[in-house]
């Protein structure tokens, strides 16, 4: 592999940093052999990307799943468990695109989906009592979605009406004369 | 066939790029690790944190306050 490919793993980037030119192989004990070579073809075509920067991380534009490119797609189009293994190997091996591209495909899938077709996939037991999963229900009716551009216009909408509401009940002077004017 | 588990980590790291409603409707019922983790994102005045600032009622009758009572 070359360096400007094996130096998108930031792990492998500093371990050639410490050895130095040698031939020597470098072990990678927790990656498979076959998710090893899907990782190189992954890096191999991103070799002339910029590399990810420290603070990508704030930037919340970053944080979508819906701006996966069409190689990625084709790309990360594996079953569940080859998936799984390459968002681990791309976290031990410190690649933070492939790591992006797994959690995002991930979270992709989980769109739409019950918590029982999520429990499915993941291979995860409910350890919740009927009781306790009511009760989590109710809870979560009172948790606030954020706002996209059309719930903000709407907020703002609601904001205006709520002002000019209390407004008239509180006997403001200003709404008054703006209200008998207009 | 089971899946290879996620740790805790790479998990909160999906729920970075979940579409919020599906977040907010289905995360914190799959299991009581997953909603400790989910817990993570949600403030403690019940707003979905992380992603957006959101308005609350409360938020616009201070606002209407601030306006008129400064």
């Amino acid at each position: 592999v070359d360096k400007e490919v094996a130096d998108r793993s930031v792990l492998l980037k500093n371990m050639l940093e410490d050895v130095g030119e040698s031939d020597k192989p470098i072990p990678l004990p927790n990656v498979t052999g076959k998710v090893l070579k899907k990782v190189i073809t992954y890096c191999e075509h991103h070799r002339n990307d910029p590399l990810p920067q420290p603070d990508d991380d704030l930037d919340d534009t970053k944080r979508r799943s819906d701006d996966i490119d069409d190689w990625d797609a084709d790309f990360i189009k594996v079953d569940n468990d080859q998936l799984f293994e390459l968002i681990l190997a791309a976290n031990y091996m410190d690649i933070k695109p492939l790591l992006d591209l797994g959690c995002k495909t991930v979270a992709n899938m989980i769109k739409g989906k019950t918590p029982e077709q999520i429990r499915e996939m993941f291979n995860i037991e409910n350890d919740f009592t009927p009781e306790e999963e009511e009760q989590i229900r109710k809870e979560n009716e009172y948790v606030s979605l954020p706002l996209d551009d059309s719930m903000m216009l709407g907020g703002i909408a609601c904001l205006l009406y709520y002002s000019l509401c209390i407004a008239n009940q509180s006997g403001c002077q200003h709404y008054h004369r703006w209200a008998s004017e207009s | 066939m089971p899946s290879p588990s996620l740790p805790a980590e790479l998990i909160s790291h999906i729920f970075l790029f979940c579409e919020p409603a599906s977040f907010l409707a289905s995360v914190p019922l799959v299991s009581r690790h997953w909603r400790r983790l989910a817990l993570d994102f949600i403030g403690p005045d019940g707003v979905l944190i992380n992603v957006h600032i959101v308005l609350t009622a409360m938020d616009v009758q201070d606002t209407w306050q601030a306006w008129h009572h400064p």
